[in-house]
């Protein structure tokens, strides 16, 4: 015969139902994290041309102008954004000539910003169009901007090209967005996490302790007391299944009670038959069932 | 039951341990170019700031950080005290929380050879950062040699101008200062008035703003800290401090300070602390000469300029 298995419902149901709840919470939030991110890269890396375009052309013009000096303060105004690590025009060398520090002045590019990709810069500046990489860890963008700083004497067109190289911070506003998700995920958690604990509660009043009442009806039953009866109240299985079971105590009362009757019948003949002398033997009567 | 009130508690411990660590938010503090401000520098050279709680703006001009604040694209900046009274005369809400220094002598006005004085100037051409604490100067300066202001013409440069200006002799005289007042020394400019015939009248502070003071209040602490400390190193090891301060301030960065006294914790305490802080009375008398002078137009209410919350007890305490 197969043995079926069983667990505690009361316990296990809550739990399984809130753990395949969290699972698909898990889920989502990172599905959902994984398209905010791709989200605030996107956004970034498009504001950040239209930035970009904005600051070269001005510097272009100011350049022209012999205006370098207010660069700076466009300069100081970008890296007035929380996002903006550094910000800096280099020359076609890939020397300083404007930066968020005033200290970077005239220093090679490459000693004050060792992420410099020389690679990128040669080809923003042979290609005159920015080149924006997201950094390795995703947390960072680098943008090379190519602005166009002189024409050498009995030239028309600039030749001289320089750079605008930003280095921009994603990992704040990344984790900021990460706090919102976590925090929304886990008020929701919350919510789960009451609704098992009122699963567990129902589960307990419904299941566990009618259950616990017919285990120990069965008990007293076991200890030879038949007149206990279930008292299961409302509607479903654990209603019909106690009504069951009283109509079967009831009918198993009224079996021993006949057993009892033909029982006691038995032993009263069988004292008689013991007494009674042999010669009225015959004249005993026939029991009757 | 037991066993499941267990696993329930043990849930919630498990999410309150994931909660997010909200990250340290970033207080940006700007600053145009004075030796008065490169206490602040200093510290961040010698190591003071972290870079991701506390971000240094340099600015060309006074006039750039003060757009700066008044559009809140800043947490803090470094001004004059007559430029933070005009802004709030613009309805920009500003708390003090650091007298940084006492002009005394290292705000000029420098004309160009040939002009032996100020009643020299009429007719002349200055140069000043109008918007800014060149005004307060340009002011005292005429006052003091009998000139009105109708009597010159008034060039309008940021500080970022002044030199270019002064060396192609685009301008007579011009209102500046260190490190720029170097500059055009050696360019053959001539001291006809300072900072020092106005005591107390220039007044650099860092100012933030009041509404987001509360989220910053660990930043402020230890960017005031900070400079504290670096004023210090400024006094035990100023050969080393005067090198990590030379690339911004061109030339020798101590000398620039000569003209300048900046106050310790304790006299900042004074100034902006207790009952009737001393900056106050500063400031009030600031703001009626100011309206005297037409550099303000309306009244200004001074009662919660000053904050001393930020103050360090201990400059050398881990905040």
């Amino acid at each position: 015969m197969r043995t079926y298995k069983s667990i505690r419902l009361s316990l296990w149901v809550p739990i399984l139902v809130f753990g395949a709840f969290s699972m698909l919470m898990f889920i989502f939030s990172v599905q959902q994290y994984e398209r905010f991110e791709r989200n605030i890269e996107e956004r970034t890396i498009t504001a950040l041309k239209e930035r970009l375009a904005r600051i070269s052309g001005r510097a272009e013009n100011l350049i022209k102008n012999n205006l370098e000096g207010l660069v700076a303060n466009d300069i100081a105004d970008f890296a007035v954004s929380a996002e903006v690590r550094s910000i800096m025009l280099i020359d076609e060398n890939g020397r300083v000539r404007q930066g968020s520090q005033i200290a970077w002045k005239n220093r090679p590019v490459q000693e004050i910003f060792p992420r410099f990709d020389r690679t990128r810069f040669l080809a923003a500046q042979k290609y005159r169009r920015p080149e924006i990489l997201l950094s390795a860890d995703r947390t960072g963008i680098i943008a090379y901007q190519p602005v166009e700083l002189f024409a050498p004497k009995g030239q028309i067109r600039p030749t001289h090209i320089g750079m605008i190289v930003a280095d921009y911070d994603l990992s704040r506003f990344k984790s900021e967005q990460r706090n919102i998700l976590v925090m929304q995920g886990i008020t929701l958690w919350s919510i789960g996490l009451v609704l098992m604990i009122s699963l567990w509660f129902f589960l307990y009043r419904w299941l566990t302790r009618p259950l616990s009442h017919l285990k120990d009806i069965v008990h007293r039953h076991r200890i030879g007391d038949y007149a206990a009866r279930a008292d299961i109240s409302g509607k479903g299985e654990l209603v019909e299944l106690s009504a069951s079971f009283n109509a079967l105590a009831d009918e198993v009362l009224r079996n021993s009670a006949s057993l009892q009757a033909i029982l006691n019948a038995a032993t009263e003949y069988a004292i008689i038959a013991r007494t009674w002398p042999a010669s009225s033997r015959c004249s005993i009567p026939v029991l009757s069932a | 039951m037991f066993l499941a009130s267990l696993i329930a508690v043990a849930i919630v411990l498990v999410m309150i341990a994931g909660c997010p660590k909200q990250q340290e938010p970033l207080l940006r503090v700007a600053t145009n170019i004075w030796p008065g401000y490169e206490t602040l520098y200093l510290a961040r050279s010698l190591g003071y700031y972290d870079e991701h709680q506390i971000r240094l703006i340099e600015m060309a001009s006074s006039i750039q950080v003060s757009q700066a604040l008044r559009n809140g694209t800043l947490e803090a900046g470094c001004l004059t005290l007559d430029e933070t009274l005009s802004l709030m005369q613009d309805g920009v809400d500003l708390r003090v929380v650091l007298i940084m220094d006492f002009s005394h002598g290292a705000d000029v006005v420098v004309a160009q050879r040939g002009i032996s004085g100020l009643p020299a100037l009429r007719g002349k051409r200055v140069g000043v950062e109008n918007a800014a604490v060149g005004a307060i100067m340009l002011d005292a300066a005429l006052e003091r040699g009998g000139v009105e202001a109708k009597d010159v013409t008034i060039i309008p440069l940021t500080v970022d101008e002044h030199y270019a200006a002064f060396k192609a002799k685009k301008v007579d005289a011009v209102v500046t200062f260190e490190p720029v007042r170097t500059l055009l020394l050696k360019a053959g400019g001539m001291v006809i008035f300072d900072s020092s015939l106005i005591p107390g009248r220039i007044v650099d502070v860092l100012v933030v703003r009041p509404e987001v003071e509360a989220a910053h209040a660990q930043g402020l602490k230890i960017l005031l800290q900070g400079h504290f400390r670096a004023i210090e190193y400024l006094a035990t090891q100023p050969q080393d401090a005067a090198l990590r301060m030379t690339p911004r301030l061109n030339g020798d960065a101590l000398k620039q300070f000569m003209g300048l006294r900046l106050p310790d914790v304790q006299e900042n305490r004074a100034l902006l602390a207790g009952t009737a802080p001393g900056l106050l009375s500063t400031a009030r008398a600031l703001a009626d000469l100011m309206l005297r002078r037409q550099l303000l137009q309306l009244p200004v209410a001074t009662e919660r300029l000053a904050d001393p919350n930020y103050l360090p007890r201990d400059i050398n305490a881990n905040i």
